[in-house]
């Protein structure tokens, strides 16, 4: 059954065909290859993941799912900076270093597509002083937003 | 820079590693943090606070 009713779906599709204006990837890794992790909460929480990307590769053209596996896959997800699953780099012509680690549901979903087309764009929806400020930090920044879906 | 959003209850250990009592928590850099939703001016103050290195310490007073 599909999580996104026709309506949202609707919604979706005519938000992204406005404003995902170039090509954006989710590249997913799962804690292990499909198939071969025992049900329980954790593959559940993976699984109800993939369905949600997939839905949101639905909505557009522009966007690619590439799903992976980290117990499998590591030199690459090590490439992405990722040790933790489930994990999604959001990659649009550039890896701006956005990742999402976790089940993007409930509220934090909204978060996901705006990032998708904030990727697309690759500028974030910031003011100018916001990027002069950023652009004049004295060294590298590793931000971990935590958040729950609620 | 880099930008991670964390889904709190699925790693348990990162949350307690952070003391993630209340969301959103932004972690900068490991040891600086912002808690709550912040207007984006006062965002980017934090931030560059966290990610600045510590002032001298004030010389000890003459005498």
């Amino acid at each position: 059954m599909a999580l996104l009713n026709d309506q949202d779906t609707a919604f979706l599709r005519k938000r992204f065909a406005e404003e995902v204006v170039s090509d954006v990837r989710l590249v997913f890794f799962a804690p292990s290859a499909g198939g071969l992790a025992l049900p329980g909460e954790e593959w559940e929480m993976t699984e109800y993941t993939r369905k949600i990307l997939k839905e949101v590769e639905g909505l557009s053209d522009r966007v690619v799912l590439e799903e992976h596996s980290l117990a499998t896959e590591e030199e690459l997800a090590a490439q992405y900076g990722i040790s933790r699953s489930p994990a999604t780099a959001i990659v649009g012509s550039q890896d701006y270093g956005v990742r999402y680690y976790g089940m993007p549901a409930g509220y934090e979903f909204v978060t996901l597509i705006d990032l998708v087309i904030d990727v697309s764009k690759g500028r974030a929806p910031v003011s100018d002083a916001t990027r002069e400020a950023l652009a004049a930090l004295p060294g590298d920044a590793h931000l971990q937003v935590f958040v729950t879906p609620t | 820079m880099r930008a991670d959003i964390v889904e709190a209850s699925e790693f348990p250990e990162l949350a307690r590693r952070y003391n993630i009592y209340a969301v959103p928590k932004t972690v900068i850099n490991e040891t600086g943090e912002i808690v709550g939703a912040l207007p984006e001016p006062d965002f980017v103050q934090a931030l560059v606070a966290a990610v600045s290195p510590p002032a001298p310490p004030a010389p000890p007073a003459a005498g």
